[in-house]
């Protein structure tokens, strides 16, 4: 029977009879079909050739399959997903912390940006503008005059409007006394008629022209000698936190400023050079330098005379001033280089 | 939730195992594959999970084709496979015909364009057509289509393989 003499319904397409084997119609169509076959002789034939087909091939594909296979137990499966379920949420916790760590990074690199400028100027600003009689406060708590030669701290708490103070803080050390001077910047010497040049210990010229004027970035007592002189005065046995060395005229030796830590905390300052620049910068006068250093007992030095809180003593044209209190034996190791330095010259 | 999914895992696992072995041709390649396809399915709860499963097996086999070592590996098992882990210990004689007639299988499947492959091996894991076209993205109308095609090609091909060992014997 074809489907022109069947009449009602026309053959069943191949791909409708793989689909009627596959049972992937609905119950109706089903019927319909069933209905179809069982009249039409060719639409039987065809699906029992479908049938045998998809039989053969499913015999086929059973050959490819691997044997003995066994599910293992769901609890491993659940295992596993408890696993990876908690190495997504440490992940995450650990993304959500790394962004937290970059977002305070950037903040604080873009407060800092912001706030340099600042400070940089609050801290250079007021030193050569403060009266001439600049109360200094040193270490050991004494008060100093510096008629004519500035003194300079770092650090953005110095205030524009008030005369420069030296404030004790030894533990970070951050305070320095540092002789403020503009590398172009005429100084104060009375003996010296050309413009000084300052020498930091941290820089090269070029790099000091590069700086503000005023705090003294990167001091480093290892350079300190080469600025300066290598018999720089200092306390024996500690490490030198700050060098700072005034370059003096051509023949002239430096002054040098050392700044130390002591081990009881203290912050110790000694400056080391020509009388009339030492004597200036502390307020003392040369004359009661000269006077307080005739009783240096059996020695081609002078003796320690205090000015007011500050130890200086006097060799010819050098002086060595040590600001507050030191320690006795510190005292007696600077006079023996003192004396060691008037040897040599 | 956990009940079906345990009635899932005990009716599927299987199918999924053969349905990756026949992209993989590695049994405990397909294994381990299978078994990460649960796991994704407990971390991820599709709402169609049956469906699901077959899709992510076929990602997972898809990027383990595309791995280089993934082929050299593949050509080594086409030699030794399955009967490297046989149940019992067939006969010499056993286990070069069985060797042959799964090869011959391979190449029969391989002569497939990869749609008819897919949608035959989808079939034989058990979706129904809504399921593959679904999956494939056919209509649901022309599975049928691809189905008939796919298998008369199969059968074909493995009928020429037959013919060509048989000339080669005599």
């Amino acid at each position: 029977m074809d489907g022109s003499t069947w009449g009602i319904m026309p053959h069943i397409p191949e791909a409708e009879l793989h689909a009627y084997l596959d049972q992937a119609l609905n119950r109706l169509r089903c019927v319909e079909i069933e209905s179809h076959l069982a009249d039409c002789t060719p639409c039987r034939e065809a699906r029992d050739e479908i049938a045998a087909l998809r039989d053969r091939t499913t015999a086929m594909l059973a050959r490819l399959a691997p044997r003995g296979t066994l599910a293992p137990p769901i609890t491993e499966i659940r295992r596993r997903a408890a696993a990876r379920v908690f190495q997504r949420e440490r992940f995450r916790q650990r993304a959500a912390w790394a962004a937290s760590v970059l977002v305070a990074l950037g903040v604080g690199w873009g407060g800092a940006s912001y706030l340099a400028p600042v400070s940089s100027v609050r801290a250079v600003a007021p030193v050569n503008s403060g009266p001439a009689t600049s109360p200094l406060r040193t270490d050991g708590g004494a008060r100093l005059t510096a008629p004519s030669q500035t003194i300079a701290t770092t650090g953005p708490e110095v205030s524009t409007t008030e005369p420069p103070a030296l404030e004790r803080r030894p533990e970070s050390m951050s305070h320095r006394l540092l002789p403020h001077h503009a590398p172009h910047q005429p100084t104060s010497r009375p003996d010296q008629s050309g413009p000084a040049e300052f020498a930091t210990a941290g820089g090269t010229q070029s790099d000091r022209q590069a700086e503000p004027v005023g705090p003294w970035r990167n001091p480093r007592w290892e350079r300190a000698p080469e600025q300066a002189s290598n018999t720089a005065a200092r306390t024996e046995g500690r490490p030198g936190a700050d060098g700072q060395a005034q370059a003096g005229d051509t023949g002239r030796k430096a002054m040098m400023v050392v700044t130390q830590q002591l081990k009881s905390g203290e912050v110790v300052r000694t400056i080391e050079g020509p009388v009339s620049d030492v004597a200036a910068l502390f307020g003392t006068r040369p004359g009661e330098a000269s006077e307080s250093s005739a009783s240096a007992a059996g020695s081609p030095g002078e003796a320690p005379a205090p000015v007011g809180s500050t130890f200086s003593f006097r060799h010819g044209d050098r002086m060595l001033s040590a600001p507050g209190t030191l320690p006795s034996d510190s005292l007696r190791a600077m006079m023996r280089r003192l004396n060691l330095m008037s040897r040599v010259r | 939730m956990s009940d079906e999914f345990e009635a899932l895992y005990a009716s599927t696992y299987t199918a999924v195992v053969r349905f990756l072995y026949r992209k993989v041709w590695d049994a405990e390649r397909a294994e381990d594959l299978a078994q990460e396809v649960f796991v994704r399915a407990l971390a991820h709860r599709p709402e169609k999970p049956r469906a699901w499963l077959f899709a992510v097996a076929a990602n997972l086999a898809r990027d383990e084709a595309r791995a280089a070592v993934r082929r050299k590996r593949h050509l080594t098992l086409l030699k030794g496979d399955p009967v490297a882990q046989p149940t019992f210990e067939p006969s010499p004689e056993d286990q070069v015909e069985r060797d042959e007639q799964i090869a011959a299988v391979q190449d029969a499947l391989g002569t497939l364009t990869p749609r008819d492959r897919e949608i035959l091996l989808l079939w034989d894991a058990g979706l129904s057509y809504p399921e593959i076209a679904g999956q494939t993205g056919l209509a649901v109308g022309a599975v049928g289509t691809t189905l008939a095609r796919a298998r008369k090609r199969l059968v074909a091909a493995h009928g020429r393989q037959h013919l060509g060992d048989h000339a080669a014997h005599s």
